[in-house]
């Protein structure tokens, strides 16, 4: 798509976090993987708020004659 | 010119077209359909007439903007032409309904071929990227419509390429250059992820385009899925009709296709919390458990406990029994002979043997003096 490969959508990160809160919801989790994901999901959360912070709209005019 | 000229046939029908072509270089033609036929499915004759006059037209297929129907006002731009052979008719370039009648008439026939054909089925619609990271805007650049949108836009969300196609929305030109902006958006080798056509209000003669066959078509067969928003009338154009997702105004296009930012932010600080106490919520119902299972742990060990000293118990009494000081104390005496060995018959006891008899309190030497 034209972007640095470390820069990844909205909707894929938030996609992710969907899933954590999801397995959370699960009731036979141990307690290392309750933190795993609470973890995962904090790193998500700080990702998606960094990318709302910092992203900015690009407008672009196509060159071309319509005809 | 005075004086006579005298022209050969050809010489007079070149003379008279290029008179025509010098005089009506530029003109439309409005009147009411009539004698329409198509020939081959590619030439196209009717007649314009009014209440006093007929003019015949010639054109081809490609030129019509959609099922034309007997008695409808059209607007013809042509070229009057002498035609060497065939007499006189008005070459067509362009054809557009005339008039809100004609304009809704001509909509309608075209809306009822279009809906047989399944290009309106809701099947067909394709949900939206949500949010697009990068869309083509197919509007006037001038516009109020851009200009709103924009504006919501920018309120609403961030990280969005645009990539602007600036097209005429309404006017003669104007269903062929948004064709090609959709035909080109879809032939880039890296297509953006939807197609925003937008338009602001107007009459029914300016948002004309939006219900031709060629634009409705195009909105129709693009890959790419569309968002269209025209007009905030209540009739619902064609093209918006064939969009994958339509909007009622620019503003509510942009509205539709981005969050607002706002709600996203309560959104992730609401999971900020839920991940908290989802968190204290597990450690709760582990500890629960771990406070559980230590109950029931400490109440089987107690069970065992006590199954194992009444158990301990009775081997304790058991052995008791066998205690040979309880045995002595019941009256019984164990007697030992000269080198210690017990006693437990007479066959080896003779008179006179010494032996030891030991009580359960002391004992004595005895002298056997015969058996009993």
């Amino acid at each position: 798509m034209g972007k640095p490969e470390d820069k990844r959508s909205y909707r894929a990160i938030k996609a992710e976090l969907d899933d954590v809160m999801l397995n959370l919801q699960s009731e036979d989790l141990d307690v290392d993987e309750a933190i795993e994901l609470f973890n995962k999901g904090q790193k998500l959360v700080k990702e998606l708020e960094n990318y709302l912070s910092e992203a900015e709209n690009t407008i672009k005019q196509i060159k071309a004659k319509y005809e | 010119m005075n004086g006579e000229v005298t022209l050969s046939v050809s010489e007079f029908v070149a003379l008279f077209n290029q008179t025509m072509e010098f005089s009506f270089n530029n003109i439309s033609i409005t009147g009411e359909l009539a004698n329409f036929r198509v020939s081959k499915n590619r030439w196209v004759y009717f007649d314009l007439k009014d209440d006093n006059s007929t003019l015949k037209f010639f054109g081809n297929v490609y030129q019509l903007p959609g099922p034309l129907e007997e008695g409808m006002m059209l607007k013809v731009r042509g070229l009057p032409l002498l035609h060497n052979l065939y007499g006189f008719s008005v070459n067509v370039m362009n054809i557009q309904p005339a008039g809100e009648g004609s304009i809704k008439k001509a909509a309608d026939l075209l809306k009822a071929k279009l809906e047989k054909e399944g290009l309106f089925d809701p099947e067909r619609k394709r949900p939206l990227p949500y949010p697009p990271e990068r869309i083509a805007l197919i509007t006037s650049r001038q516009s109020a419509a851009y200009a709103d949108f924009i504006k919501v836009l920018n309120a609403r969300w961030k990280g969005v390429e645009v990539d602007l196609a600036d097209v005429q929305v309404q006017g003669e030109i104007s269903p062929a250059q948004i064709t090609a902006a959709i035909e080109q958006v879809n032939g880039l080798a890296d297509p953006p992820e939807v197609i925003v056509l937008i338009r602001g209000g107007g009459s029914a003669e300016d948002l004309a385009s939006f219900s031709t066959e060629q634009v409705t078509r195009a909105v129709a067969a693009s890959r790419v899925p569309t968002l269209v928003a025209i007009g905030h009338e209540v009739d619902i154009s064609l093209a918006e009709l064939a969009a994958d997702m339509r909007a009622s105004t620019p503003s509510n296009a942009a509205e539709l296709l981005v969050p607002d930012i706002k709600h996203v932010r309560i959104e992730l600080e609401s999971a900020h919390n839920h991940l908290l106490r989802a968190v204290v919520h597990h450690n709760d119902v582990i500890r629960a458990s771990v406070s559980h299972s230590k109950h029931y742990l400490e109440n089987v060990l107690s069970a065992v406990m006590q199954r194992e000293k009444q158990a301990l118990a009775g081997h304790l009494n058991l052995l008791d029994a066998f205690n040979p000081d309880n045995i002595l104390r019941r009256g019984y005496s164990i007697v030992r002979d000269k080198a210690g060995n017990i006693i437990r018959s007479d066959k080896n006891v003779y008179v006179d043997d010494i032996v030891k008899v030991k009580l359960a309190n002391g004992g004595f030497e005895a002298t056997v003096k015969g058996k009993i």
